[in-house]
């Protein structure tokens, strides 16, 4: 067995090993104290819950991912724009980049009720709080790409006396795109939890079913404890699929040319 | 950080209960048995709604059962159920919705006494709104406790279609929109939202038939244990609901007013008026109800009720979540109805 293949079946293998020893000392845990199922459920309780729930569960991730991904979508290209103009004056970035960092500063639950105050019930307030939790690391990252270009490479540019334009073309803009794709995956990250937070306190529900941080109080208030697990079991998946495209993307627009993806020779 | 703020609050709860033991009751022995230290958690904060526990405590109704009392006033995470279902506290204050609720998942708690006969839950609007009665609530917007059964019931059995928004225990987004519409306490915040110049209107639950009691109640393994604790704390309570509603009640709402700056004397005059002119804590006796009265019949098509609405996960009882023998003998129902 060669070593690449020995060491892709030990990534495999061992978080699998230590998730079920996990599972294990789950149920110990639960058999040793007596925990009741309603403070603690048992993984197979929390599946069966899921199952039970599945139709109610599906339309609230459905909710929250669209809220998520309005959210999300906005919060890039903004995001971006905002960078691109801080990147391209001093004076610009000078004045408007402490006040970025004095803003991300506020928690987004307290601007929360003040944006349901603003937009209402509903998916404007949650698209605005998961802009707001995804906004700052891709401006604050991005900024940092347009600025921090290679001194050499931008003198060459200036050599070859190419315009302002043809700079930002070929040459800001791509040196920027490894940290705005480091911006966009922690945005990716957040995006699903601002949509969840949004849903807690902006959130609306049509006949009893909302998004998933709707239902996550709803589940609580009723003692559906394994239910309210199973919210956290499919916040999960939905946080692994946003991780995962940005990911995606991250190699699409990288793998050819950046060193960071390519091969060792 | 984001990320844990939401899971924060539930971490704590979690810590919070399985962190907790068994509690020694006090060994009652000799000829001056000293007092059974217990925790009754409210579900709010002080407030004249739990009145009669309050006048109990000051008036010093626990003592003479043997009982030192402490009242944990609540809030939007008091989450009084579990705490008694885990032994976390010893008795806990809600309704009996709740209770069957959950009965209905396993989790075995039993209503010792009512301290309403109605509960004072009802629907506030602005009259500008043009909302009548319940039906006009069609198609509106409501901002209630999410998961809550009498959601369910008027979604259910008076097929009024709402969307409901998450509760934020407050009252800005009502003064600040014509339209909106919320849960409250007839007892609460009409007075508040009339305060602020709102032309505001109720619309009782009770009135759509939607009536649980509101109770207190305690875990089957404390009542199998304290029997006497459960029937002495259920004696003194009604004890002090019948005084707090008829005698002098200066002491226990200086009391509830420390606790809860926001209940000044204007408030609990208030509050106490609107809890006697409806009878929500007496009922009807004409029809045989008495403060801390629990019906057997009336609990049964309760239950009968949130089954047939499917809010009850497995089938539950009367036996499960009720037992008279702790009801002093003057105040069951059957007595009332002689």
């Amino acid at each position: 067995m060669s070593t690449t293949s020995q060491s892709r079946l030990a990534a495999c293998l061992l978080p699998a090993l230590t998730a079920v020893a996990l599972i294990v000392l789950w149920y110990a845990f639960k058999a040793v104290f007596r925990v009741p199922s309603f403070v603690f459920p048992a993984p197979h309780e929390i599946l069966a819950a899921a199952w039970d729930e599945r139709a109610v569960l599906w339309s609230a991730a459905l909710v929250t991912v669209r809220g998520a991904l309005l959210g999300f979508t906005s919060a890039v290209t903004v995001g971006f724009l905002m960078a691109m103009a801080l990147g391209f004056s001093p004076r610009i970035k000078a004045s408007f980049y402490p006040l970025i960092l004095v803003l991300q500063m506020m928690p987004v639950t307290i601007l929360a009720p003040i944006f349901v105050l603003w937009l209402g019930q509903g998916l404007p307030s949650i698209v605005a709080i998961t802009f707001v939790i995804g906004f700052f690391p891709v401006v604050a990252n991005t900024t940092m790409g347009f600025i921090s270009v290679d001194r050499n490479l931008r003198e060459l540019f200036v050599m070859c006396s190419a315009t302002r334009a043809q700079e930002v073309r070929y040459l800001r803009i791509p040196g920027a795109m490894p940290y705005f794709l480091t911006g966009m995956k922690i945005a990716g990250t957040l995006a699903p939890i601002g949509a969840i937070v949004g849903d807690f306190l902006a959130g609306s529900a049509q006949g009893g079913v909302g998004g998933i941080g709707y239902m996550t109080i709803s589940y609580f208030s009723q003692l559906k404890t394994p239910a309210l697990f199973a919210t956290g079991l499919v916040a999960c998946v939905m946080g692994f699929l946003f991780v995962g495209g940005v990911n995606w993307l991250h190699w699409r627009l990288l793998h050819s040319w950046h060193d960071s993806m390519v091969k060792k020779e | 950080m984001k990320r844990f703020s939401i899971g924060l609050s539930f971490a704590f709860v979690l810590i919070g209960l399985t962190g907790c033991g068994e509690k020694a009751s006090a060994p009652s022995a000799g000829a001056a048995p000293p007092l059974t230290k217990i925790t009754v958690q409210t579900d709010w904060y002080a407030q004249p709604e739990h009145g009669g526990f309050y006048q109990a405590l000051v008036k010093g109704y626990y003592r003479e059962v043997g009982l030192d009392v402490t009242i944990n006033q609540g809030g939007p995470n008091a989450i009084p159920r579990q705490k008694v279902a885990t032994g976390a506290v010893e008795f806990g204050v809600g309704r009996t919705d709740e209770l069957l609720v959950a009965a209905g998942q396993g989790v075995p708690l039993v209503a010792l006494g009512a301290l309403m006969q109605r509960d004072p839950q009802a629907i506030l609007f602005h009259k500008e709104s043009g909302i009548r009665n319940f039906k006009d609530l069609d198609g509106r917007g409501l901002m209630a406790e999410p998961g809550a059964v009498w959601l369910k019931i008027l979604e259910k059995k008076m097929g009024l279609k709402m969307s409901t928004l998450p509760l934020d225990y407050g009252l800005s987004r009502f003064l600040a929109d014509k339209k909106f519409v919320q849960q409250c306490f007839i007892t609460n915040e009409p007075f508040y939202v009339r305060q602020q110049g709102a032309d505001a209107g109720t619309l009782l639950l009770s009135d759509a038939g939607i009536r649980p009691y509101r109770i207190w109640y305690t875990s089957r393994s404390f009542l199998t244990k304290n029997p006497a604790v459960a029937r002495a704390f259920t004696a003194a309570s009604i004890r002090g609901w019948r005084d707090y509603i008829e005698g002098d009640r200066k002491e226990a709402d200086a009391l509830i007013g420390s606790l809860n700056p926001k209940m000044v004397p204007e408030f609990i005059a208030y509050s106490v008026g609107v809890m006697r002119e409806f009878k929500l804590v007496e009922g009807d006796p004409s029809k045989g109800e008495r403060i801390g009265q629990i019906d057997p019949v009336r609990l049964a098509n309760e239950i009968t009720e949130l089954t047939a609405i499917g809010v009850l996960g497995r089938p539950v009882k009367l036996a499960d979540v009720w037992d008279e023998t702790f009801l002093p003998e003057d105040v069951r129902a059957a007595a009332a109805r002689k």
